[in-house]
């Protein structure tokens, strides 16, 4: 997706960015961000034929492109590697589906019932998780017969936020989606939910450039007019976040104003918690908060970090009197949005998310919190604890009644 | 305080940024520690060699030495990495490549290779792990010791463990993985060295021993085996260069130290003749840190240096590289000595303009 032509040559072969990668250090067959990322990009430069094979096992969690000291963005260029592997029979039937987290959403709400019944019946799920290779072990997300739409917005505020939930909130968790309507709301926001469009990370994830390249053309074109007129662009999920700053911020510019107007987009974006603790900061955040006397663990979602907005809920979340909060330190879940779905990575996925739950279940927490959807599932599998997104406990902490 | 504001801002995480940090941070003061990349910890040895380097001539002052080494002693064993050695003191620790070198402090597992206490060594290699070669090395030191007129010998054997089975070549950081996560794999590492352990005072192993274990658990490791072991740091990104970062960012943080990786410095924030700050290249749009002080341990080769009026700000202080010619054998050491300057003198600064 990215215009990636300058950074190449300042790939030295240290060796950061192996050292850096969850997928590394669990499962050595994986050669890893550097042969994948800058070595494969430059074969294909001399137009020299390589094995993309391994391309889809990269989760796509940026670690290597933070710990790159010379700035390569070598999650983009295995993308590249990604977008020209050839995918066949159930594999690309399943990513097909897995790239378009819209459609599923948008065909399995209207039946939301017999979806779920479907995906929990263990005949059923086991016979689907076979057909699509999707791993037997993981219990589906269940979806909302009532998803969030642009009517769940609210008209009423002094400034204008652009709320963009994303499908997993949208979809699956459209209640949650409300609180953070709800939360904006309180703190004088007016509040617009924008269009059922996925933003694209999950194509380019699985190997689908065009896919995501329409997801980022439709966001631009219903974007642009709200940024220009004064609305900032509001995530909960921050690998949308990510999505929409990171990746929407670098579009090749082809000269027909989309690569403008998407860094319009990228620079007017806020994660939720980044806009809250602003207001925190400027003393304009409403802290009418009640008790509530909890003992919470955090986990920093990996596109958190690639954000490079520190932690913004230990602080928020901290200010809610009787919380206690601690950030369990373990790099990666091994969820990685779609990734650990697929029964050939899911014991990859697990292996890589081991320390995050043994750390998580030592420190003993009443709940656990993390901004991301997919995290908070892997998270729930891995310990059976109860997993909350942050805002539903500032919500609750309001305790707000309709 | 705001979420983004600090009373002294470092820009990068090598010796001397952390160094500096964690002299800043002593007396509570609020610090952000901003680097891309994790430094030169993964690319050389980490050994300090002090011996023959002129402090003045460097603008360091002989006092400021002795204070920085006892400082820089005390940081790595709160830290569980622990360095030893000092100022007056010399060991000859030996390489990958099958040589010594002589230094000043090393970190305790290598300070244990010099070839003077011990008589009869083991080199450990591992089958299928390259940039090891235990023969290679055995064979060299010995060579040396010979040349010393030492008598103690020096043994390669290469062991095979489970991950050995992989039809390719292993890194040593994917058994540094291995070590932390699988506690069969421990095992099996046990197993192997144990026998070897027998008739050896020491075993010199490729730097295996986990990313995240501490010199607690390496200490475990030698009881259980009953022998000292020295880990020789291998080629980069090194796993006990790696250890060594964790451990102390671990320490920062838990002093309270804001830790920012991934994202480069796009320029410092001047006013007057004041540094406010810095913003940093985030996705979407830059992150503007306010400081009342920055310490540059950017390395030499930073774009922040050309720009005069923030190099010849009086709130900003430099130190590592940045600082001036030193023999390129005294580098880490002018790192310690310069970063705990900056740190000192900013402690007492930035408190005092965040009052402002």
């Amino acid at each position: 997706m990215q215009d990636n032509n300058l950074k190449l040559d300042n790939c030295v072969k240290c060796s950061d960015c192996n050292a850096a990668c969850p997928v590394m250090q669990v499962y050595p067959a994986y050669p890893g961000p550097k042969a994948l990322g800058p070595d494969m990009e430059r074969f294909r430069r001399e137009g020299v034929e390589s094995d993309t094979e391994w391309v889809g096992y990269c989760m796509g969690c940026h670690r290597c492109d933070l710990a790159c000291p010379h700035s390569v963005n070598v999650s983009q260029l295995i993308a590249k590697g990604k977008a020209d592997h050839k995918k066949s029979g159930r594999l690309a039937l399943r990513d097909y589906w897995l790239a378009r987290p819209s459609l599923v959403g948008k065909l399995s709400s209207t039946s939301a019932v017999l979806t779920n019944a479907l995906t929990h019946f263990s005949p059923s799920h086991l016979a689907m998780s076979s057909l699509a290779h999707i791993a037997p072990h993981r219990s589906l997300p269940n979806y909302s017969g009532k998803p969030l739409r642009m009517e769940d917005g609210v008209t009423a505020g002094t400034r204008k936020a652009l709320f963009f939930p994303g499908c997993f909130i949208r979809y699956n968790r459209p209640s949650m989606g409300r609180q953070v309507i709800e939360l904006l709301h309180r703190n004088g926001f007016a509040v617009e939910v924008t269009p059922d469009v996925c933003c694209g990370m999950p194509a380019g994830a699985n190997g689908d450039a065009a896919e995501a390249m329409s997801c980022v053309k439709k966001n631009v074109a219903a974007m642009e007019g709200p940024v220009s007129a004064g609305a900032c662009i509001v995530t909960a999920c921050t690998s949308c976040g990510y999505a929409l700053k990171g990746d929407y911020d670098h579009l090749p510019s082809n000269g027909n104003g989309l690569a403008a107007a998407a860094k319009k987009i990228a620079g007017n974006t806020y994660d939720l918690g980044q806009l809250l603790v602003e207001l925190l900061d400027a003393g304009e955040l409403r802290t009418d908060f009640q008790p509530k006397p909890m003992k919470l663990a955090y986990h920093a979602p990996c596109h958190l970090k690639s954000q490079g907005i520190g932690r913004p809920w230990l602080r928020l979340l901290r200010a809610v009197p009787g919380i206690e909060i601690q950030e369990i330190k373990a790099d990666c879940c091994g969820m990685a949005g779609t990734y650990g779905l697929k029964a050939e990575k899911y014991q990859i996925s697990m292996d890589i998310g081991q320390q995050l739950f043994e750390g998580i279940k030592a420190y003993k927490p009443d709940a656990v919190v993390t901004e991301c959807g997919t995290c908070q599932m892997q998270i729930d599998h891995g310990t059976g604890l109860k997993v909350l997104h942050p805002a539903e406990v500032l919500y609750a902490a309001y305790q707000v009644r309709r | 305080m705001r979420g983004d504001e600090f009373d002294i801002l470092v820009i990068g995480e090598g010796l001397s940024g952390i160094t500096a940090a964690a002299a800043a941070c002593q007396q509570g003061s609020r610090v952000m520690l901003a680097s891309k990349g994790p430094g030169t910890f993964v690319l050389g040895t980490a050994c300090i060699d002090v011996s023959g380097l002129d402090a003045d001539a460097s603008g360091l002052g002989t006092n400021e030495v002795e204070k920085a080494i006892s400082f820089f002693l005390e940081l790595t064993a709160a830290a569980g990495c622990a360095y030893e050695g000092g100022i007056e003191e010399r060991r000859l620790v030996p390489t990958v490549m099958g040589t010594f070198a002589e230094v000043s402090l090393a970190p305790r597992s290598l300070w244990k290779g010099d070839p003077r206490g011990i008589s009869k060594a083991v080199v450990v290699g591992i089958e299928n792990v390259f940039a090891f070669d235990a023969n290679f090395v055995a064979e060299r030191l010995s060579v040396y010791c010979e040349d010393m007129g030492l008598l103690n010998s020096y043994r390669g054997v290469t062991v095979r463990l489970p991950q050995s089975q992989h039809q390719h070549w292993l890194t040593p950081l994917e058994i540094g993985s291995e070590v932390d996560r699988n506690a069969s794999f421990r095992e099996a590492l046990i197993a192997a060295l144990k026998p070897l352990a027998r008739n050896a005072d020491l075993l010199i192993l490729p730097g295996i021993l986990g990313l995240n274990s501490t010199d607690d658990d390496v200490g475990e490791l030698e009881d259980v085996i009953g022998c000292a072991i020295c880990e020789l740091p291998t080629v980069p990104p090194s796993v006990t260069g790696l250890r060594l970062l964790r451990r102390l960012e671990s320490y920062l943080a838990a002093k309270g130290t804001e830790i920012c990786t991934g994202f480069s410095v796009l320029k410092l924030c001047m006013k007057g003749d004041q540094c406010t700050g810095a913003m940093l290249e985030t996705p979407g749009k830059p992150r503007t840190i306010h400081a009342g002080s920055v310490i540059l341990a950017s390395g030499k080769f930073s774009h922040l240096l050309e720009d005069e009026a923030v190099v010849n700000a009086k709130n900003v202080l430099e130190c590592g590289s940045v600082v001036g010619k030193c023999e390129p054998r005294h580098g880490n050491a002018v790192a310690i000595v310069s970063g705990y300057q900056a740190g000192m003198l900013t402690n007492q600064r930035g408190v005092q303009y965040a009052r402002q």
